[in-house]
């Protein structure tokens, strides 16, 4: 098989930035699970008036099990919308519960759920979150509906949501359930399939939202064409509270980073690419152009990408007519010449690209992205102390370059603020924050521990070495981990004073199959996901991993 | 308050934190804290305990030397247990003035088998130790405790996923942790998370 691509040159933060969906994304692993097991969905309460106020209930049948949306509507002032972690009200809050609520449930929920972080829910909740209108989009769409008629492609394409969710919290979070809960079924398997059935579900009861408001409005209102229902997603807006997650977690992201990564490998290593499939990798080319016209941002950084795109695109249409894939080699040549022509951007959407129409090759390793995290926990305090400066250089060599002293170098700090305790990124060097300093320098940590290193017996073990120097207990933990993860370490300085945390954030939700990256600064983003998903109820009918390239438009 | 084990978890790191261990200690500590919750025993008063002797001694004087000896004669359970879970022992080893001892089952419980436990013993009591920690929980608040490797007892697989923690004890673990928050600023408030645009749109 052809190597994998080496970490030095995937883990890099502006790579790791320019990450697309791709078919083991964690939106496409559900839905490809809830067709292969034909989940069914239901509706068993929709209670809400004109003002978008009440209840509503949706539930997804596994063939073993139950669970069911909660979904509280709000009547919300304008001047309370806001995206922040800060924000105490919002137009829609919900929490995936697991199985059937009962009323008693559904009251419980409904006294905690729309306070959000100062409610709590149980060990039967599996997610707790909200989400907010845009504002523009969904007065138009209303009127338009209730009018009579459809509401304007052009707008709704431009903002591609009705509502976008401003958090998502799993995992044990403000009660809810631990992940080690449901980690073991089945459909749980995969990462953030418990987050991402809740936002799937969350768009649906928007769609349906929208459309009932609309009836309630007037007589002759109008339901979506079913078209522009399916192009419409649901939002999220994104800051720096997700950032430190991909630092936390050396091992989780190791196994998504080598999933895909192998996939690839898997596609290059094809000696003779097979017309049939080059035909639907043409096609999905096609239909990327349709995904770059629709990528709006005002942010002049994701402009810039999104041109350069543009133009990758264009070389890229050049170079299959010369080239045919179909030579021998022909994935992994394209690959090669990507790495040459392309931009980075560029680069990493081709990767996304060559692994759609080779589903049977590769869709299995999206079983293989979880990590037993409380297995690597252990640090094996008998290896020597020489030998824990070679895992050094190999992990982190690459740092021993960086003036660490520079103020450049050195400008940033991670911290949390006492406010709702929210992670925060400060100028160490302006701001009183040093002593409140997270461990999310890893390379920095690394280079301490070595300097400390330096001075302690070769032969000495780690063990002996961590009792006297437990500030480096940490990074002596991730050192192990990372020593056999290849794709476990960032190699970048995350505290350097031209870091942008939006490319932890981009990387991260790649992966969810989040789509439309567009930066509000340079730590918050807001994005697409589930755009031109099929909903439930069509699911059965259709290619449930046809979706997240659009269909070229016919005009 | 019923909290899920990872809320108590990170609870316990933060606290942890705030009462100065190092990032890696806290987070062994909190593991510690968790495991014990898993296996039906809530640690949040022990472990407040520990936190208020670490506030009267300062954490350096309760960390152990290469001879297991401390400047203050009262020795880390924390410490002790990341350093045997980093090189298991191999001989009994006796440690003077242990804090909270039950705090090292858990690390002790990590490195047993199905074959081979640890005994564990003190002035007037003895624990057997197997990887679902000991039959009966009967540890002193404070002890010299020997440790030597024993047979395994008995599986107890029963598992617990929430903890009930008084909430008096909640409130005070996290005071410690409020300890590792930055005072906020206005310019951290506009800066630090990056938003300040309309949300309105």
């Amino acid at each position: 098989m052809v190597d994998l691509r080496p970490p030095d040159q995937v883990m890099r933060l502006e790579r790791m930035g320019s990450f697309h969906q791709s078919r083991l994304s964690f939106m496409r692993t559900l839905l490809r699970r809830m067709k292969n097991e034909q989940w069914t969905f239901g509706r068993p309460v929709f209670d809400i008036d004109a003002d978008g106020v009440g209840t509503a209930l949706y539930t997804a049948s596994t063939p073993e099990r139950t669970y069911t949306l909660v979904a509280f509507g709000h009547d919300l002032p304008d001047d309370q919308r806001s995206d922040r972690v800060i924000a105490t009200a919002w137009d829609a809050t919900f929490t995936l519960h697991d199985g059937i609520p009962t009323d008693d449930d559904v009251a419980r929920l409904r006294a905690n759920v729309p306070l959000q972080e100062a409610g709590r829910v149980g060990e039967s909740e599996l997610t707790l979150s909200r989400a907010n209108r845009s504002v523009r989009l969904w007065s138009h769409v209303v009127d338009a509906l209730a009018a009579g008629h459809q509401p304007d492609r052009e707008l709704v394409d431009s903002v591609g949501y009705l509502m976008r969710t401003t958090a998502v919290y799993g995992s044990g979070k403000f009660g809810a359930a631990d992940r080690q809960v449901v980690a073991e079924r089945d459909e749980f398997i995969p990462p953030f399939q418990v987050e991402m059935l809740t936002v799937y579900l969350i768009r649906t009861f928007v769609l349906d939202l929208v459309e009932h408001v609309a009836a309630l409005r007037s007589d002759h209102a109008v339901t979506l064409d079913p078209d522009m229902r399916r192009s419409l997603g649901i939002g999220n807006s994104t800051g720096l509270g997700m950032a430190p997650f991909l630092l936390a977690h050396p091992l989780l992201i190791n196994n998504w980073i080598a999933a895909r990564e192998t996939a690839l490998a898997r596609v290059r290593s094809i000696a003779a690419p097979e017309p049939h499939r080059v035909e639907r990798f043409l096609g999905y080319v096609e239909r990327a152009h349709r995904t770059v016209d629709l990528w709006n941002s005002e942010h002049p950084l994701q402009q810039a990408k999104v041109s350069g795109l543009e133009n990758d695109l264009a070389l890229l249409d050049a170079r299959l007519d010369a080239h045919p894939v179909t030579n021998a080699n022909g994935w992994d040549e394209l690959i090669d010449w990507a790495h040459e022509a392309l931009t980075i951007e560029g680069q990493e959407l081709l990767v996304s690209l060559v692994l759609e129409p080779h589903g049977d090759l590769v869709d299995d390793l999206a079983y293989t992205m979880h990590a037993d995290e409380a297995a690597a926990f252990r640090i094996d305090g008998s290896v020597t102390v020489a030998e824990t400066r070679r895992q050094i250089e190999d992990v982190y060599g690459w740092a021993r370059s960086i003036a660490w002293r520079s103020p450049e170098a050195n400008a940033r700090a991670w911290y949390v603020s006492e406010e709702k305790l929210e992670p925060r990124l400060g100028e160490r060097h302006e701001e009183p924050i040093a002593d409140f300093e997270q461990p999310l320098q890893p390379a920095r940590d690394a280079m301490r521990m070595e300097h400390d290193l330096a001075d302690a017996d070769a032969d000495a073990s780690l063990g002996s070495f961590l009792r006297m120097h437990p500030e480096h207990r940490h990074i002596a933990r991730r050192l192990q981990v990372a020593a056999a993860a290849p794709y476990a370490e960032i190699r970048d300085n995350t505290i350097d004073a031209a870091m942008l945390p939006i490319d932890l954030l981009r990387a991260k939700l790649s992966f969810f199959g989040a789509t439309h990256f567009d930066p509000r600064s340079d730590r918050w983003v807001r994005i697409n996901m589930f755009r031109g998903a099929p909903f439930p109820a069509e699911l059965a009918d259709c290619d449930a991993d046809d979706w997240t390239y659009p269909t070229v438009a016919v005009s | 308050m019923n909290l899920s084990l990872g809320e108590f978890q990170a609870t316990a790191a933060k606290a942890l934190r705030g009462a100065g261990y190092s990032w890696g200690m806290s987070a062994e500590g909190a593991n510690v804290c968790r495991s014990l919750a898993a296996m039906g025993i809530d640690p949040s008063r022990n472990l407040l305990r520990l936190l208020a002797v670490v506030d009267d001694l300062g954490i350096a004087g309760l960390r152990p030397d290469h001879a297991w000896a401390t400047t203050s004669g009262r020795i880390c359970p924390l410490s002790i247990g990341a350093a045997l879970s980093d090189e298991p022992p191999t001989t009994t080893l006796t440690f003077e003035g242990v804090v909270e001892p039950i705090l090292l089952i858990p690390s002790l419980a990590t490195l047993a088998s199905d074959e081979r436990g640890f005994d564990m013993r003190w002035e007037g009591g003895s624990l057997q130790i197997g990887v679902d920690g000991p039959e009966v929980w009967a540890v002193p608040p404070a002890a010299d405790v020997i440790i030597e490797a024993g047979p395994a007892p008995e599986h107890s697989p029963d598992r617990a996923t929430r903890i009930d923690v008084p909430n008096d004890t909640l409130e005070l673990l996290n005071a410690f942790a409020h300890r590792t928050y930055a005072p906020a600023t206005e310019a951290s408030r506009q800066a630090g998370a990056g938003a300040g645009t309309n949300d309105n749109d």
